[in-house]
Formats: C-alpha cells, sequence, structure tokens
C-alpha cells in the first residue's frame, strides 16, 4: 500500500462513516420509527466531527489546487520550495480513520478502562509470538 | 398411532413460553416471540451475517481458489445493518445499542476493507 493508496483509504474511512450513519439516522427520521439510531449520542458525535473534518479537508484541498493555477511570479520573486499543496489533508484524512476506529471499538467494548486488560493480554501474546518468530529466525526452531 | 383401540392418546405438553398470537399479523407475532425469547433478535441478526459472510466468501474460495474476507465482512456488516434498520420501525423488536453494534461493526468492517486493498484495486 502505497503513500497515496494509504490516505485515500483513510479517508474513504471517514466517508463510509459518516455515510452510513447518516442513512441509519435518515432511516429512522422518514420512516418514524420506534428506534432512531439519532438517539446514539456517540454515534452522532462522531459524525458531526467527521462532517467537519471533510469539511476543512475540502477547502484545503481547493485553495491547495488553487495553487496551482492562480499563483503569479514577478520577477526577482523567489520560487516556491515548500511544496506545501501536496501536504493539504493529511492530517484530517488520519484522523478521520482514527475517529472512526476509536468510536467503533467504543460502541462495541464500552469505554470502561476495565477492558484494557484484554487489550494488554492480547497485545502482551501478539508480544510473545513476535519474540518467538524472531528468536526461530535467528536461532532456529524454539520448540 | 399408538396401537390403542380406544383411539389416539394425545399428549398435552405444557409450552415453556406462551405461543404467539397468529391472528395478530406478522409482525405482532415477532414483537410477541421477541418479548417471550429476548435473544431472537439478536440470533436472528447473527445469523444474517454468517450466511453472508461464510457462505459469500466459501463460495468465492471454491470457485476463484481465494476468498476476499475483507469485502465479504462489508456485505455481511451491511446486509446485518439492512435487517437491522428494518425491524426498527415497530418497537419491541430490537434495542437501541443493538443497532449501535451493528453500526459500529460496519465501521470497523469498512476499515478493514479499505485498508486491505492493495494498488490498483478498490
Amino acid at each position: 500500500m502505497g503513500t497515496i493508496k494509504f490516505f485515500a483509504s483513510a479517508l474513504m474511512v471517514g466517508l463510509f462513516t459518516i455515510a452510513i450513519i447518516t442513512w441509519a439516522s435518515m432511516f429512522a427520521a422518514d420512516n418514524n420509527s420506534a428506534v432512531s439510531l439519532s438517539s446514539d449520542s456517540e454515534l452522532q458525535a462522531i459524525n458531526s466531527t467527521l462532517s467537519s473534518t471533510i469539511t476543512i479537508f475540502a477547502s484545503d484541498v481547493n485553495g491547495s489546487g488553487n495553487t496551482f493555477i492562480s499563483t503569479t511570479q514577478d520577477a526577482g520573486d523567489q520560487s516556491a520550495t515548500s511544496g506545501g499543496q501536496f501536504k493539504s489533508g493529511i492530517g484530517g484524512a488520519l484522523s478521520m480513520a482514527t475517529e472512526a476506529a476509536r468510536s467503533g471499538f467504543e460502541q462495541i467494548f464500552g469505554e470502561d478502562d476495565g477492558f484494557a486488560i484484554f487489550l494488554t493480554a492480547l497485545l502482551s501474546i501478539l508480544g510473545f509470538m513476535l519474540f518467538a518468530y524472531g528468536w526461530k529466525f535467528w536461532r532456529g526452531n524454539p520448540d | 398411532m399408538d396401537g390403542n383401540s380406544g383411539g389416539e392418546i394425545q399428549i398435552n405438553m405444557a409450552y415453556i413460553y406462551q405461543m404467539p398470537n397468529l391472528t395478530g399479523g406478522i409482525d405482532t407475532n415477532i414483537i410477541q416471540i421477541v418479548s417471550q425469547v429476548p435473544s431472537f433478535t439478536y440470533g436472528l441478526l447473527i445469523f444474517v451475517f454468517g450466511v453472508v459472510f461464510m457462505g459469500g466468501s466459501a463460495t468465492q474460495k471454491s470457485k476463484s481458489g481465494d476468498a476476499d474476507m475483507p469485502m465479504w465482512a462489508m456485505m455481511a456488516s451491511i446486509s446485518t445493518l439492512v435487517v437491522s434498520v428494518l425491524i426498527t420501525v415497530k418497537s419491541g423488536m430490537i434495542e437501541g445499542w443493538v443497532l449501535g453494534i451493528v453500526v459500529a461493526v460496519n465501521i470497523l468492517s469498512g476499515l478493514w476493507l479499505f485498508f486491505s486493498r492493495g494498488r490498483g484495486e478498490f
């Protein structure tokens, strides 16, 4: 996965999250459902956060894109050296993916820190497996 | 037939839950079933997810030799979400937190799908 593909994937995760939450909420509003996703404050908060992030992302990209065609340079000016056109929106795309993932995990596992013991145990097992594979690679089969 | 010369012997067993009223329509029946067996909704959603996820990936693997698991997880999640939002129309069939978890599974499936793609594919 290249860099462009990575950030495009992060952006797609954000867009998909907005689409799913908005669709489920609008379905309840259109059909006057008894159970509505609008009553889930956490998902609505993440939806508005992602919507504002994507709005900023769009304006940043538009502004950066305009610099390609609307920049003027007079005689004696220093040429642009920053390459800033290619840096806009990267933080926004990454924050969209991480916020969407955090919201999903909190919906399933809750916000209680007590669940962290499970993740600690899981990471410990993964760390041990990584060590065992490293040992196997360098010194042979650990069995 | 039980071989009794007097006719059939009918054994009436007590139900462990109250039977639904079949004259009230399908939606009323399902709501009554959920009220008696609360795990019915969860079982239905897990069944839908499992059928699409395992059936789709197994079929693709038998045909092409490889299964695109993230894509089938995404398909199964969306299928489950469609069933979930349909049964939110009437009260008593699904709780709000269950719908939230289904949406969260969709988000995580989307995360898995989009970050599993290689170059040139989406």
